[in-house]
């Protein structure tokens, strides 16, 4: 079955075909991007802080400008 | 985004001042969607384009990989599928057998649908939105 590919066409068929807007090479390109973004979003796995990491260890605490560690 | 052919065709829709409203970037995986599942992205109380959704595809929509399907000028009934509408399969409906890197720009109200993912490899596409500026509504 034939689509619309006739801009001028829209307003009736509330659709639009744009064929290869794309070149293949630019359409596989962004497919395998898919992968290569899915590796760079791989949660890390978790790892917890060494104990003491953020223990104030002298002075007093002088608010959210002061130092934890010293 | 800035692909002449595609801002023609979003300009030709909405009017000259359109903005890149968000986009996303879809996969279905092998075995996944289903037949039909239409519906609209968009509701607003005017048979203007407000919106359009694009879809850039990025392999070739053979009829195993699950390809769009639209039912023209459906965007002009103002109105949701039916419950027994939304897995059926519509009169007049018509399916988008797109080679890779082809689009389709459809209007924020028009049903459309995905189909199954019969194929053993995922179906990517890229979907911006893309609205009128109110300046221009």
């Amino acid at each position: 079955m034939s689509y619309n590919t006739n801009p001028s066409d829209f307003p009736s068929h509330g659709y639009v075909v744009l064929e290869r807007l794309l070149s293949s090479g630019q359409a596989d390109e962004l497919y395998a991007a898919f992968d290569i973004s899915r590796s760079a979003d791989r949660p890390r796995p978790y790892q917890a802080p060494r104990p003491g990491a953020f223990r104030r260890t002298s002075g007093r605490s002088r608010g959210t400008s002061g130092s934890l560690t010293s | 985004m800035t692909e002449p052919t595609l801002l023609d065709a979003v300009e030709a829709a909405l009017g000259d001042d359109v903005h890149l409203l968000a986009y996303e970037a879809i996969e279905i995986p092998s075995g996944g969607g289903k037949d039909r599942d239409w519906h609209s992205d968009f509701h607003f109380p005017t048979d203007a384009a407000l919106v359009v959704n694009v879809g850039i595809y990025l392999q070739d929509m053979t009829d195993d990989r699950g390809p769009l399907y639209v039912v023209p000028g459906s965007h002009r009934w103002n109105r949701e599928p039916t419950e027994d509408e939304v897995e059926a399969e519509l009169p007049g409906e018509v399916k988008l057998s797109l080679v890779r890197g082809s689009a389709v720009v459809f209007h924020g109200r028009l049903w459309h649908t995905g189909s199954s993912n019969a194929s053993d490899a995922p179906r990517r596409a890229i979907f911006p939105y893309f609205g009128r500026s109110g300046s221009s509504a």
